[in-house]
């Protein structure tokens, strides 16, 4: 084997060798202002982008509340769809509270990447869930409002109608599901694969893996826009066969 | 809260130690724009972790554990080879002298090495004790002990392919 202080020589040389750039206090100080592009921030700024959809069903629902008051029936649902979205939200703040204390503890490299992945491992299905309610909400609030606005009243559909909404619907919580499952799950492989890393019997190509799981997630996510915007093309089409809008 | 004054004198820090970061940077990263990017998220990260370092422990061993922190669960981005001719100081320099093609052998070897076997040899190269290793990358002393044999093992194969066994 190579004795150590050739080994140490050789590293003093080619740090010689190497030509790092220098960069003063004021580059320095621009870097600190820089947006970050760590896996914490990553799933930081998804929670930030559900927060920002419900806030819009809420204030959907909060429209239909005003509007449609007089209705006790839409009344109470939308008061009680406020009431568990504002639940949601509260959770989801929370996630964003311990996802920023645990990016500020100065840990070592195996607890901090080992805290991260028992945090999602732990609350996957709240977050997924989380993020589904959105979509669960935000449509039919949306739709309801959109109705006051063109005819002060909500629109009856024939049958064949409620069907395409009720698939549009589905659609989009089966797609929210697929996009945050994906996600999350791709955070996971990730942060495994960088703990694995410390152990001796687990020595694979795992960048590749890493890379490959990113392709398949972007596919799908084409696929699930793809379906999407296949049958909003139909429904848009359907409702004006039937003279609707 | 982080006051202007503390950035300052923080980024005086940083700007100091800067060497620490680029090399991190360096043997983490596929692409000169990746290891810029690297770069700037380690300080980024070492300025968002500043308000929890105590001065128990050195000010380097704690810069190298959120810069190995951060590089190891960084996403990387780009699929071209960083090359060591990318970081030389002169190209006629690293082709000519028997040094420098070492040098490069060195370099080329160290990135092909996992992760955390990266980290071990870095750090036990730039002077670190077991213990700061084990403190740092948050393995055991023992551990840490038989990593670097197999490491050095695995160097010195790739070095000196006489010496494979």
């Amino acid at each position: 084997m190579m004795e150590d202080k050739k080994l140490k020589d050789m590293w003093t040389q080619m740090n010689n060798y190497l030509n790092f750039p220098f960069y003063g206090i004021e580059n320095i100080e621009k870097f600190l202002e820089r947006k970050s592009s760590s896996i914490f921030t990553k799933i930081k700024s998804n929670i930030r982008t559900v927060f920002v959809f419900q806030t819009l069903g809420i204030l959907f629902l909060i429209m239909d509340i005003v509007f449609y008051y007089p209705d006790l029936y839409i009344f109470s649902l939308s008061v009680a769809a406020l009431l568990v979205l504002l639940v949601i939200i509260k959770y989801e703040f929370d996630t964003l509270q311990t996802i920023s204390n645990l990016q500020k503890t100065n840990k070592n490299v195996q607890e901090s990447l080992n805290e991260l992945h028992d945090f999602i491992l732990r609350n996957k299905l709240k977050m997924v869930l989380s993020y589904i309610s959105t979509n669960v909400f935000i449509f039919p609030a949306g739709l309801i409002f959109y109705f006051f606005l063109l005819y002060g009243q909500i629109k009856l559909f024939p049958i064949f109608g409620y069907i395409v909404f009720g698939i549009i619907h589905l659609l989009m919580i089966i797609g929210a599901f697929i996009i945050q499952n994906s996600q999350l799950d791709f955070h996971q492989q990730h942060i495994k694969a960088c703990i694995e890393d410390f152990d001796d019997q687990e020595k694979m190509l795992l960048s590749n893996r890493i890379e490959e799981k990113q392709k398949q997630d972007v596919r799908l996510k084409i696929m699930v826009i793809a379906i999407i915007l296949i049958v909003l093309i139909v429904f848009i089409a359907i409702l004006k066969k039937n003279g609707v809008g | 809260m982080n006051s202007k004054s503390n950035k300052k004198e923080f980024s005086r820090l940083i700007s100091n130690n800067q060497a620490i970061i680029h090399k991190i940077s360096s043997f983490y990263t596929d692409c000169m724009e990746d290891k810029e990017d690297l770069f700037q998220e380690i300080c980024l990260q070492l300025w968002r972790s500043y308000p929890s370092f105590n001065d128990q422990s050195k000010f380097s061993t704690w810069m190298y554990k959120v810069a190995i922190n951060t590089a190891i669960s960084h996403v990387r981005r780009c699929k071209k080879s960083l090359k060591f001719e990318d970081l030389k100081k002169d190209v006629s320099e690293v082709n000519d002298t028997e040094s420098a093609q070492q040098s490069k052998l060195l370099y080329k070897a160290i990135t092909e090495l996992d992760k955390v076997d990266r980290a071990v040899i870095i750090l036990w190269l730039d002077g670190k004790k077991y213990e700061e290793i084990s403190e740092i990358l948050g393995l055991s002393k023992s551990n840490v002990s038989v990593k670097l044999v197999r490491i050095k093992e695995k160097l010195s194969g790739k070095l000196n392919p006489k010496n494979v066994k």
